[in-house]
């Protein structure tokens, strides 16, 4: 008998083709087909066929994200996006890029948009892809992925690629939508959003805005214990919590320390050509389980708040000129809380402990214009020139609190504004008929660094229909951040006086084609880093130059400094193959992506990268029965062995392979109410608890301590969603 | 508060509503090129076009006069119609036409006996109308590029949802220019009532 979602397809094949003299059933699956294309924006600020784009490009759609059950960008990234390896740690859920993911960097070897807005902030370059983000989850419309460096058109950051988050524009539909979702005991997430189109005095109005609030209380986790021993400092056992007698031993249950709060909010409203974009978040974090705090205490605690608008009007100026400029603000504040009972954590006499405090700002603005000509008025030759102007300040405050005394020390703070300019140039042209060709750079000058120049040169050529190979030579770069480059402690670090930019230089060969519903990807990469910033010893020439110079006091014998002073080689392979059956109902995909990363330290050392997997990759598959009955979908995301980071074992550690597994039933149910009410059910399984972070005081052998322990990752994972429509005609 | 509520959106509203507005963002709707094999391949389930057309179809771009971004559309999509060698089986002319009457258009479309209208941005809201009022009991297929359109009364838009082209159909306005839709094309179009 022939399945029922079989027979669904054939018969709109075949009643499709009422026309029986102009149709076919052929012709009926090439228009559903053609309506899957992907169209990015990103690779060249262009709408244009993903197939052609200068870049390889990934598309997940807001559909994917309901249908597979996945909470976070992070998420998407890892379950469902080519040559993106995600890994948890204890700042938030990591990214990296066809093996090269730099831990530790909060995001900042990846540039992230929102609608085109850059989201890594201007002190620290920060950018998160899990709760973290502060974008709520209903506003995504998709999220296009771009691979491999993209400063051409962006500037810093876009070291590892760009993802760009494009939400709703209130054209998707009509009316309220109210969230609840929980992991049962541990969290949930409320929110709402709004969306709406409609004619206001003769110009369209669109309008989507969405708000939400996680809050999350663990689960627990149980770690060490740990025998650390004395106190460097006092001599006396260390102190990790505020017991007045230390033991020495770091671990135990952390129950108060798992807290997340983050409310968030965004709307974008566009009038005629005008588009006016909000967003606002806070985000407070329990991070009790850092060996530099007490552990599980509820009094440690990071903090960071973000604001930012953007107000954006396009304009054809003449059939060959369009104009468009961008007025943008930024805001982000984070606030680190760090009380702590152990004296080596803090200075000089504090020996029953302080509260250590960091306190960074960015406050930044700027106005980017750019104008694109079609000469023919056929994108057979098209030229793009922008220019970005930005004035940041960004300011630092560090202080230690001595419990005892209430005395406040501040080793660090600075104050900068500085100006920044970057200047962009791309050329298409298609000199025979299938051969796209896309030439650009982009001229970065900054006060911070001086000045850099992006190129990118990109061949696609259709070799058949749906079919083209995909040559692309591009440079992207990494600004030192402020924290890099003005930090300061007279008692251990010097700010560098001439740091550089991270550099990457990248080469790929991609091979696309279409078939029907079916999408394979094939590429090759190698990548070279260089100049990568990272902290380095001061030799004792330098020390006593710096003691001189009153940049450190008097009797230092150790202090660190930023330097561009490390090189990383990246070289792999990397595949996808997704598409769909029996009218769509039935979609899948895999993919896979192989690579060797080795990172030349200061010394010349050489070492695999740390947390970056030597192969990784996930498949999905999920199933709608009918179009009111559920969609059941199967992800699953794995990564093989790879090097813990921040561990000093000889020879280094490594974690095994892990496979996370998340299944979900997802669907709506008939009308109720005028609404429609949504529920999804997502189930997680992970193959492996040990991440690929080191975690604790101990990162070397020591007495029993013989293996290095690593952040415990969530066994199992249970999440309940509900949604309910409020839909206006 | 209420006086200063009322006096920031009259500011806000001169404020855009002075700008030129013949703007259009590429970034965020469906490239002619995808547009015109689209509309290529869904004329092909208007049921009544073997009626209506005969072995040869006529399809007439339509560009509002002193409108960059309509003559882009227009110059657009007839390039990207040159790349297609036939639209239904059928071998096809392609003609323009620039104005900013919206009546005058409609009436010369009708006197063109064009199977296939496609008008380029650059048409307000109050044209569209019009223009569509005037076709009405007419017997061709109205396209436009922008999707705004559709709901004043052009049968097909293109818009961008989720990254993909979406079709969107106004049902009421097709049934009115003797335009029927397989069903099997409305499953894939969002359908204005």
């Amino acid at each position: 008998m022939m399945p029922v979602p079989l027979f669904t397809s054939w018969l709109f094949l075949t009643t499709a083709t009422g026309a029986e003299a102009t149709t076919s059933p052929a012709a009926a699956d090439d228009l559903a087909n053609m309506l899957d294309q992907a169209v990015v924006s990103t690779a060249s600020k262009n709408g244009e066929d993903a197939l052609t784009a200068p870049a390889t490009t990934w598309t997940v759609t807001r559909d994917d994200l309901e249908r597979y059950g996945m909470n976070t960008i992070a998420d998407a990234l890892g379950f469902l996006a080519l040559g993106t390896q995600v890994e948890s740690s204890s700042d938030g859920d990591e990214v990296g890029v066809r093996g090269v993911l730099v831990s530790g960097d909060y995001g900042g070897h990846m540039l992230l948009l929102i609608d085109g807005h850059a989201i890594n902030e201007q002190w620290d370059s920060s950018a998160y892809y899990d709760r973290l983000l502060g974008l709520p989850l209903d506003s995504i419309d998709h999220i296009e992925v771009v691979l491999g460096p993209g400063s051409v058109l962006y500037g810093s950051n876009a070291m590892l690629g760009v993802v760009n988050i494009i939400t709703r524009d209130g054209t998707g539909r009509n009316g309220v939508r109210l969230i609840f979702d929980t992991d049962p005991f541990t969290a949930t997430r409320s929110g709402i959003s709004v969306d709406t189109s409609t004619t206001v005095a003769g110009l369209p109005f669109k309008l989507a805005g969405s708000a939400e609030y996680y809050h999350a209380t663990g689960p627990e986790l149980s770690m060490g214990p740990q025998e650390y021993g004395a106190d460097s400092v006092t001599g006396e056992p260390r102190r990790f919590t505020d017991d007045p007698v230390g033991t020495g031993i770091w671990g135990g249950t952390i129950n108060e320390g798992r807290l997340l709060r983050v409310p968030s909010a965004y709307l974008k409203a566009s009038l005629a050509d005008v588009t006016l974009a909000l967003r606002g978040s806070m985000a407070r974090i329990g991070n009790t389980y850092t060996q530099y705090g007490n552990f599980n205490d509820p009094d440690v605690w990071q903090r960071e708040r973000w604001l930012s608008a953007d107000l954006s009007y396009d304009l054809t100026l003449t059939k060959a000129i369009d104009v468009a400029a961008r007025l943008y603000a930024d805001g982000y504040e984070y606030l680190q809380h760090l009380p702590t009972r152990a004296a080596q954590n803090c200075l000089g006499d504090q020996l029953d402990g302080c509260t250590y405090r960091l306190l960074g700002q960015a406050r930044s603005g700027g106005l980017e214009l750019r104008a694109r000509a079609d000469w023919f008025g056929t994108n057979s030759l098209t030229t793009l020139l922008g220019i970005d102007n930005r004035l940041r300040r960004v300011n630092a405050h560090e202080h230690y609190r001595d419990f005892a005394t209430h005395e406040t020390i501040t080793t660090s703070d600075y104050t900068r504004t500085e100006k920044a300019v970057g200047a962009y140039l791309e050329q298409t042209v298609e000199p025979v008929t299938g051969l796209h060709v896309n030439l650009g750079a982009r001229l970065d000058w900054d006060e911070r660094f001086g000045q850099h120049l992006s190129p990118r040169a990109a061949l696609a050529l259709e070799l058949w229909e749906r079919g083209v190979a995909k040559l692309i030579y591009s440079e992207a770069f990494r600004a030192p951040n402020a924290y890099e480059r003005y930090y300061a402690d007279p008692t251990w670090w010097v700010a560098p006086d001439n740091l550089q930019p991270e550099i990457v230089r990248s080469g790929e060969l991609a091979f696309e084609q279409s078939v029907g519903t079916e999408r394979v990807v094939l590429g090759a990469f190698y990548s070279r880093f260089t100049d990568l910033v990272q902290e380095s010893s001061l030799s004792t020439d330098e020390l006593a130059a710096a003691i001189a110079e009153q940049t450190l006091v008097e009797g230092v014998e150790y202090a660190g400094q930023y330097r561009n002073v490390a090189k990383l080689d990246s070289y792999g392979v990397n595949a996808a193959w997704e598409g769909a059956a029996f009218a769509r109902l039935l979609r899948y995909g895999v993919s896979v992506t192989c690579a060797k990363s080795a990172m030349e330290n200061e010394e010349g050392v050489v070492t695999p990268l740390a947390v970056a997997a030597p192969y990784f990759g996930n498949a999905h598959v999920s199933y709608r029965v009918a179009e009111t009955w559920p969609v059941l979908a199967l992800a699953a995301r794995v990564a093989g062995p790879r090097r813990v980071d921040a561990s000093d074992f000889d020879p280094y550690p490594k974690t095994g392979h892990q496979v996370m597994l998340r299944a979900s039933v997802s669907g709506t149910l008939p009308t109720l109410l005028e609404g429609a009410l949504g529920y999804r059910l997502i189930g997680q399984y992970n193959t492996s608890t040990k991440s690929a972070y080191a975690v604790g005081p101990l990162s070397e052998p020591s007495g029993t301590y013989t293996e290095q322990e690593t952040i415990p990752l969530d066994r199992y994972r249970i999440t309940i969603g509900l949604t309910y429509d409020f839909n206006r005609p | 508060m209420r006086p200063q509520i009322t006096r920031w959106g009259i500011t806000l509203y001169l404020l855009v509503g002075t700008l030129p507005q013949s703007a259009h963002a590429d970034e965020g709707r469906v490239p002619i090129s995808m547009q015109a094999a689209l509309l290529a391949k869904v004329v092909a389930y208007d049921r009544n076009l073997d009626k209506r057309a005969g072995d040869h179809l006529q399809v007439l771009l339509i560009g509002k006069e002193n409108e960059p971004s309509s003559e882009r559309d227009v110059s657009q999509m007839r390039d990207a119609l040159k790349t297609l060698p036939t639209i239904v089986g059928r071998p096809f002319e392609v003609g323009t036409l620039e104005g900013t009457d919206p009546t005058s258009l409609a009436k010369e479309a009708l006197r063109r006996h064009a199977h296939i209208v496609y008008l380029g941005s650059g048409f307000t809201s109050a044209d569209v109308k019009t223009f569509s009022a005037a076709v009405s009991g007419g017997d061709l297929f109205t396209a436009a590029a922008d999707p705004n359109m559709v709901r004043d009364g052009i049968v097909l838009g293109f818009s961008l949802q989720m990254g993909k082209p979406q079709l969107i159909v106004n049902s009421q306005q097709a049934s009115r220019q003797n335009v029927e839709l397989a069903a099997g094309v409305l499953q894939l179009a969002k359908v204005l009532p």
